[in-house]
C-alpha cells in the first residue's frame, strides 16, 4: 500500500514539474503573440490574411473586424482582417512585458506608453511606406505629415483626426459653465459674460430658494476626483481665455508658454472660489466626493451651476435630459474674468500626433505593405463617410443641395449601441487613419456636427432657450477658436523621468493638497495660505517644463507655418 | 437541537446574559455585513440610467434585468465562466495536496531541512523579482498561453503552508509516536492520519486558494490577455466594466446628441455594471463556503481517531 | 596572532574529522527521511525557479532599466532611486502613514477577528452560528471599488453615520468625515475591518475547532464559567496560529494596502491617504519607471526581513516558539 502511494505520488509529482517542460513541447508552436506567426502567411494572395491589432487607447470588446459588417467589407476589397485585442488594466505594464520579451502585435497603439515603444525600436518608420504605398493617407494628413515626424525624421505613427477645415459642434462639447436652466427661466434668460456675474445669479437664486426638493441648495459644485481634478485646476486658464492646452498658456504671438499655477489668474480664481465658499454656496462636499457622488448630484438637481467638459459630466446631462423635467437641463456658457476677454472653450482644430497607430517590427516587409495598404484603403473619404456616416438610406439621406442629413429614426438607429457594434462602427470610429472637420463636399465629418442633424434633435424647450438668447445652436454663445496650429500642447512627448515628467507629478500633488486649503480657507487667512503654496510652487522645476513644451509648441507652429 | 438539550437545562445566569448580548450582537453584525449586497442587487436591478440619481438601498426603483443581460450576452463570459470553475477546481486540488505534502513534511521535528526549507518558504513571502523578471521566466518556460500558467507559479501559497504546518505541529505527538511503532512510514502517515485530522485547516486552506484562484485575473491580464479560450469570468467582467468607464467619457458627439432622443432604454453604467459585477462574481464563490463549513463548525474529537 | 592561527589549524582539523562523520550521518538521515524529501524537494525545486529566480530583477534598481535593453545595455545609476525615494520630508510622510495604517490594520485585524471567532463559537444554535459565520465573510468579496464607494456614502452628509449625529443632535452639523485628514486612518482602519473581520476570523474557527471538545466537558463538571472557558480553553487553543500569525503579518509592516487609500484619498486627506504604494504608482510605473518600484520593493524587504526577524526572536525567547 505504502510503496503504490509512493510511487504514485512521485509520478503525480515529477509530472507537475515536467507539466512544465511539457506545455512548452505544445506551445511552441501555438503560442499568443510571436513575432512571426501570422496565421496564414499569404502565400495565394487571394487568401485572407488576419493580422493582429493591440489597442491600448480604451477598453472593449475583442473581436475580429471581419465579423462586423464594415470589416466584412473591408476584408473583401483588401484581403485583410484585424483581431483586435483592447487592453484590460494598465496599459504601463502591459506594454512594459511587451517591450522586455520583444514580442509585439502586428499593429499597436500603445497609448501612453508610446514613447517607450519607440524608444525601444520597436515600431518601424513609415515615412517610406506612406510614400510608396498610401497615397490616400498622404493627401489625408498632407499638411499634418510633417507634424507626424519625430525628432529622428521618422514617422513611426498614424493618429487620428487630420482636420480639413472646421466644423463647429452644435453643442458645447468641451468645458463650460454650466446653469441649471431653471435659474434662468427665473431670472428671466440672463446671460452671465464675467465670473462675477455667472456667481451673482447664483446667489440671488440661492438666497430665493434655500432649498430644493427638500433638499438644500447647493450653489456650486466641482469635480476633483482623482485624475479629474483637472476640471478644477484648469479653470483659470479657461476663465483667462485661454483653450484646454492643460497645465500651460501660450503666447500667440511669441509662442512662448509658461505655466499658471503661480500666477495671478489662479489667485484671482482661487480668491473667488474662497469668497463664493465664504457664502455658503460652494458645495462642501466639493473635495470630498467621488465621481459617482458627483454625478448624483448633478442629476439630483440641487445643484444650480459648475464648471465641467460636457464629456465628463456626459452620464450626468445624459440623464436629465432623459427625464421629464426639461427646465432640470443645464446650459454652458463661456464664462471669463472680465469683458474684453475673447473666450476659447471650443477646441481649436487641432492635431494630436501621439497616440497612434503603428507597425511594429514583427511584420515582415510583406506584412508591412499589406497593413499600410489596408489603412490607406481606410483613408479615402468614401471609406470615411461609410464609417462615420453609414449607408445611405439607411442611417442618412442626402438632400438636393448634396447635404447630409439624419431623419430622427436614424438618429435613433445610429446611436443604438448593437447597431453600431454589428456595424463595426465602435471599433472603427476612432483609432484607425480617420479625418475630422470637413469632407471636400463640405459636409461635416461626423453627423453630430453637422448643423441639419442637431437642429432635429432640439425639443421644445431647447427652442424656447435657443430663442431667448437668440441663437441656433447652443454653441454660438461661445467664440470661434482661434487658429493654434500647435494645439493642444498637451500632446508633447515628455521624457521619462525627466525633470519635466516629474514637475508634472509634483504639481499635480501640489495643487491637490493645496487648492482645498485656500479654497475654504477663512478669507482673512487666504493670502497667507496663498502665500504658502506659492513659496512650495517656486521650489518646483517649472523652467524645465516650459522649456519642453515652448520646444514643442514652436517646432509645430514653424511646420505648420511651412 | 437534541444534542444541545443538555446545556440548555443547566444554563446559568451567566449563560444567559451572555448569550443575550452575543446574540443581538450578531444579528447587528449581519446586517452590516449584508446590506452591501443587497444593496449592490437592488441597484444591479434597477435601470442603469435611473441609478445614477443615487437613491437605491434596499430594492429597485425601476426593475429590469438588462444589466445581466449586458453581462450575459458576451460569449466570451461563458467562457471565463468555464475556465474559472476549471482553475479554481483544478488548482485547488493541486495546491492543497502540494501544500499539505510540505506543510507535513516541515512540521516534523526531526526532518533534517525543517528549519531550512522553512526559512527559504518564508522568506519569499517578503519578496519578489518583480513583474518584468517573472515575466520573462514564464515566458522562457513558454508557459504564455496555457492554462497551466494559472496553477503552478501559485502552486503553494506560503502562508497557507505555514498555516498548515503549525496546525499538523499542534496534532497530539502521541498519535504519531503510536503509528510509527506500528510501522507506519511517512506517506502512510500524511494519508492515513494527518490528514483526516487536518479537515479543519485543509478545509479552510482550501477556501484560501478557491477564493484566491476565482479572483485572479491578472495572470490572465499579463500572459492570456490574446487567448480568448483561456479568459477568466473575472478578466472578461472587468473589460466589460472598463469599456462602459471609456464609453461614459466618450468625447464623441454623435452618440451624445443622439442620446438626447434615444431613450437611452439599453444603456449600461458603470454604477449599474459594477454593482452586477458584484453579484455575478461572488454569488458563485459565496455558495462554497456553507460545503466547506461544515468541517470547521462542529468542533471534532481527537479521541475518537485515537 | 599565531597562537590563534595554530589554534584555529587544530580547531579545522578537528573539524574536518567531524565534518566527515557528519556528513555521513546526513547521508544516513537522508535515506532514512527520503519519504520526507520526496515530498518537499520537488517543491524546493520549483520554489527556486519561481520565486528566487526572478530575482536577479533587483538589479534594476541600481540602473535607469529600459526593457528593450539587454541586461549588459543598462545603465548603471547606483543608489538614485533610492536617493528619490529617500529624498525628502515627502516620503517621511508617506512612511509615517504606511506605518500608521499597517499598525491599526494588523491590531484591529488580530483583536477583531478572534474576537469574532470566539463569539461565533459561543453560539448555541447551529443553523444560526452558520448563517452568521457565512454572511460575516461577504463584504470580503466586495472589489474595493465598490466597498470604497459604500464608504464613501455612508460618510457622506446625506449618510447614515451623519443622519445619525445630526438627529440625535450629537453634532451641530453635518461632519466631513473624509475631508479632515486625521479621520483618515481611523476610517481605512474601520472598513478594513469590516471588509474583512469575517474573512480573517476562518481560520481562528479553523483552529477551534481542533480543540479537544474533551477540555471543555471537565471545565465545565470543574464549575468554569462561560468567560472563564474562553479564556482558558478557546484561547491558549489558539494560541499557536495566532502567534504565527502575528509574526508573519508583522514582517508585512510596511504593506498597509493600496485600494482602499487610493479610492478614499482625496485632496482634503491626502497628507494622511498617501501611503508608499501610491507614491510608488505615481513616480513609479505611471512614469514608466520599473526602476524606482523595484528600488522600493527591496527596501520594503529589508524591512519586513528586519521586523520578521526581531518578532521571531521575541517570540522564541518568550518560550512561544517561531516561524521557523
Amino acid at each position: 500500500m505504502s510503496r503504490f502511494f509512493k510511487i504514485g505520488l512521485f509520478g503525480v509529482m515529477l509530472l507537475l514539474l515536467f507539466a512544465l517542460i511539457g506545455c512548452s513541447d505544445d506551445t511552441e508552436e501555438t503560442s499568443g503573440n510571436d513575432s512571426d506567426d501570422t496565421e496564414e502567411t499569404d502565400e495565394s494572395s487571394g487568401e485572407v490574411t488576419t493580422f493582429k491589432f493591440f489597442d491600448a487607447s480604451a477598453p472593449g470588446t475583442d473581436i475580429n473586424t471581419s465579423e462586423t459588417r464594415l470589416g466584412k467589407i473591408f476584408e473583401e476589397e483588401t484581403g485583410v482582417n484585424f483581431d483586435i485585442e483592447h487592453i484590460v488594466g494598465d496599459v504601463n505594464t502591459k506594454i512594459g512585458t511587451m517591450i522586455a520579451s520583444g514580442e509585439y502585435p502586428h499593429l499597436m497603439n500603445a497609448e501612453q506608453s508610446t514613447d517607450a515603444v519607440i524608444d525601444a525600436g520597436a515600431y518601424i518608420p513609415l515615412n517610406d511606406l506612406i510614400e510608396e504605398h498610401a497615397p490616400n493617407i498622404k493627401e489625408m494628413y498632407g499638411p499634418y505629415l510633417e507634424m507626424m515626424k519625430r525628432d529622428d525624421g521618422n514617422i513611426y505613427l498614424i493618429p487620428s483626426g487630420a482636420a480639413n477645415g472646421y466644423a463647429a459642434p452644435p453643442n458645447p462639447d468641451q468645458g463650460g459653465w454650466w446653469i441649471k436652466r431653471e435659474v434662468l427661466k427665473a431670472m428671466d434668460y440672463p446671460q452671465p459674460k464675467t465670473l462675477d456675474d455667472y456667481f451673482n445669479i447664483i446667489e440671488e437664486y440661492a438666497a430665493e430658494n434655500p432649498q430644493m426638493d427638500g433638499a438644500d441648495t447647493i450653489g456650486f459644485t466641482a469635480l476633483t476626483y482623482d485624475w479629474r481634478f483637472f476640471a478644477f485646476s484648469n479653470q483659470p486658464m479657461h476663465l483667462a481665455g485661454y483653450p484646454n492646452d492643460g497645465g500651460i498658456l501660450v503666447d500667440m504671438d511669441t509662442l512662448e508658454t509658461e505655466v499658471y499655477g503661480n500666477k495671478d489668474i489662479t489667485k484671482d480664481w482661487l480668491m473667488k472660489i474662497n469668497e463664493v465658499n465664504d457664502k455658503g454656496l460652494f458645495d462642501r462636499e466639493a473635495f470630498t466626493q467621488n465621481y459617482d457622488e458627483y454625478l448624483a448630484k448633478v442629476t439630483s438637481g440641487r445643484v444650480l451651476g459648475f464648471f465641467d467638459y460636457r464629456w465628463q459630466a456626459g452620464q450626468a446631462l445624459d440623464n436629465i435630459q432623459n427625464a421629464d423635467d426639461p427646465y432640470a437641463e443645464y446650459m454652458a456658457f463661456p464664462i471669463v474674468f472680465e469683458e474684453g476677454i475673447k473666450d476659447q472653450y471650443l477646441d481649436p482644430s487641432g492635431f494630436v500626433a501621439s497616440p497612434g497607430m503603428g507597425i511594429t517590427t514583427s511584420a515582415t516587409e510583406e506584412e508591412q505593405i499589406q497593413i499600410i495598404k489596408y489603412l490607406d484603403h481606410l483613408a479615402q473619404e468614401e471609406v470615411q463617410k461609410l464609417i462615420m456616416w453609414g449607408f445611405e438610406g439607411e442611417t442618412y439621406e442626402v438632400d438636393e443641395d448634396g447635404r447630409y442629413y439624419r431623419t430622427e429614426e436614424q438618429i435613433d438607429l445610429a446611436a443604438d449601441q448593437d447597431y453600431r457594434d454589428e456595424t463595426g462602427w465602435t471599433y472603427f470610429e476612432w483609432g484607425w487613419p480617420r479625418m475630422s472637420g470637413l469632407y471636400s463636399d463640405g459636409n461635416a465629418v461626423e453627423p453630430g456636427r453637422q448643423p441639419e442633424v442637431a437642429v432635429l434633435s432640439y425639443d421644445e424647450t431647447d427652442k424656447e432657450f435657443l430663442d431667448a438668447y437668440g441663437i441656433e445652436t447652443f454653441s454660438e454663445l461661445f467664440s470661434k477658436p482661434d487658429e493654434r496650429p500647435w494645439f493642444p500642447a498637451w500632446d508633447t512627448p515628455i521624457e521619462q523621468g525627466s525633470p519635466a515628467q516629474i514637475y508634472e507629478q509634483q504639481v499635480d500633488d501640489l495643487m491637490k493638497s493645496s487648492y482645498p486649503k485656500i479654497a475654504l480657507a477663512d478669507p482673512g487667512e487666504f493670502e497667507a495660505e496663498w502665500e504658502n503654496y506659492v513659496d512650495q510652487f517656486e521650489q518646483l522645476d517649472y523652467e524645465a517644463y516650459e522649456e519642453v513644451i515652448t520646444e514643442s509648441v514652436k517646432r509645430k507652429a514653424e511646420l505648420a507655418g511651412n | 437541537m437534541k444534542k444541545n438539550n443538555g446545556i440548555f437545562i443547566k444554563r446559568t445566569r451567566e449563560d444567559v446574559i451572555f448569550d443575550s448580548i452575543n446574540y443581538t450582537f450578531m444579528v447587528l453584525l449581519c446586517i452590516i455585513m449584508l446590506y452591501p449586497f443587497i444593496n449592490q442587487l437592488a441597484i444591479s436591478l434597477n435601470e442603469a440610467n435611473d441609478s445614477i440619481r443615487g437613491g437605491i438601498y434596499l430594492w429597485p426603483r425601476e426593475f429590469t434585468w438588462h444589466n445581466y443581460e449586458h453581462v450575459f450576452s458576451e460569449a466570451s463570459v461563458i467562457q471565463g465562466l468555464i475556465v474559472s470553475v476549471s482553475r479554481t477546481v483544478i488548482g485547488t486540488g493541486i495546491s492543497l495536496l502540494a501544500t499539505a505534502m510540505v506543510a507535513y513534511a516541515i512540521a516534523q521535528k526531526d526532518f533534517i531541512f525543517k528549519r531550512s526549507f522553512t526559512i527559504i518558504f518564508v522568506m519569499t513571502m517578503y519578496f519578489n523579482g518583480g513583474l518584468i523578471p517573472t515575466y520573462l521566466l514564464i515566458r522562457d518556460l513558454n508557459m504564455i498561453g496555457t492554462f497551466w500558467v494559472y496553477i503552478i507559479p501559485g502552486l503553494i501559497g506560503v502562508f497557507n503552508l505555514i498555516v498548515m504546518r503549525s496546525f499538523i505541529e499542534g496534532l497530539p505527538t502521541s498519535i504519531f509516536e503510536s503509528a510509527r511503532i506500528d510501522g507506519a512510514g511517512d506517506f502512510m502517515m500524511f494519508f492515513k492520519i494527518v490528514l483526516p485530522l487536518s479537515l479543519p485547516v485543509l478545509a479552510t486552506v482550501a477556501l484560501f486558494v478557491a477564493v484566491f484562484q476565482w479572483n485572479q485575473w491578472f495572470d490572465v491580464f499579463l500572459y492570456n490577455s490574446s487567448n480568448p479560450s483561456l479568459t477568466t469570468l473575472q478578466y472578461e467582467l472587468m473589460k466589460i466594466l472598463q469599456s462602459s468607464n471609456a464609453a461614459g467619457g466618450s468625447q464623441d458627439v454623435t452618440s451624445n446628441l443622439a442620446n438626447s432622443q434615444n431613450q437611452n432604454a439599453n444603456t449600461v453604467t458603470p454604477l449599474s455594471l459594477r454593482a452586477t459585477m458584484t453579484i455575478v462574481a461572488s454569488v458563485p464563490i459565496i455558495m462554497v463556503y456553507p460545503f466547506l463549513q461544515k468541517y470547521f463548525v462542529k468542533g471534532m474529537t481527537l479521541g475518537a481517531v485515537k | 596572532m599565531a597562537m590563534d592561527e595554530k589554534l584555529t589549524q587544530k580547531v579545522t582539523i578537528k573539524s574536518k574529522a567531524d565534518q566527515k562523520s557528519k556528513f555521513k550521518n546526513f547521508l544516513k538521515k537522508c535515506k532514512q527521511q527520503h519519504a520526507l524529501l520526496i515530498m518537499t524537494v520537488p517543491f524546493i525545486i520549483w520554489l527556486f525557479i519561481f520565486k528566487y529566480l526572478p530575482i536577479w530583477g533587483w538589479t534594476m534598481a541600481f540602473q535607469d532599466y529600459k526593457p528593450a535593453l539587454s541586461f549588459s545595455e543598462q545603465e548603471w545609476v547606483g543608489f538614485k532611486h533610492f536617493l528619490f525615494l529617500f529624498h525628502d520630508n515627502h516620503f517621511l510622510m508617506v512612511l509615517r502613514n504606511t506605518l500608521a495604517m499597517s499598525l491599526i490594520n494588523l491590531v484591529l485585524g488580530f483583536v477583531t477577528a478572534i474576537g469574532l471567532a470566539v463569539f461565533l463559537n459561543e453560539l448555541r444554535n447551529l443553523a444560526f452560528k452558520r448563517v452568521v459565520q457565512t454572511i460575516s465573510y461577504m463584504p470580503h468579496f466586495l472589489s474595493w471599488v465598490v466597498a470604497a464607494s459604500l464608504v464613501s456614502f455612508t460618510l457622506s452628509f446625506d449618510g447614515i453615520i451623519n443622519e445619525i449625529l445630526v438627529t440625535f443632535n450629537l453634532v451641530k452639523e453635518e461632519v466631513l468625515w473624509l475631508g479632515i485628514g486625521e479621520y483618515f486612518w481611523g476610517i481605512i482602519g474601520a472598513a478594513e475591518t469590516w471588509k474583512n473581520v469575517g474573512w480573517n476570523a476562518i481560520i481562528y474557527l479553523a483552529a477551534i475547532s481542533m480543540i479537544d471538545q474533551e477540555q471543555y466537558e471537565a471545565a465545565k463538571i470543574d464549575g468554569a464559567s462561560r468567560v472563564q472557558r474562553i479564556w482558558h480553553i478557546t484561547i491558549p487553543g489558539m494560541k499557536s496560529v495566532i502567534i504565527v500569525l502575528l509574526i508573519m503579518n508583522i514582517g508585512y509592516i510596511l504593506e498597509s494596502g493600496f485600494e482602499p487609500q487610493y479610492l478614499l484619498g482625496n485632496p482634503l486627506n491626502v497628507a494622511y491617504s498617501e501611503n508608499i504604494d501610491i507614491f510608488v504608482l505615481k513616480y513609479g510605473i505611471s512614469m514608466f519607471n520599473f526602476s524606482l518600484a523595484t528600488a522600493a520593493g527591496m527596501f520594503k524587504t529589508v524591512v519586513s526581513f528586519i521586523f520578521l526577524i526581531a518578532a521571531n526572536n521575541i517570540s522564541k525567547r518568550m518560550g512561544e516558539g517561531g516561524l521557523y
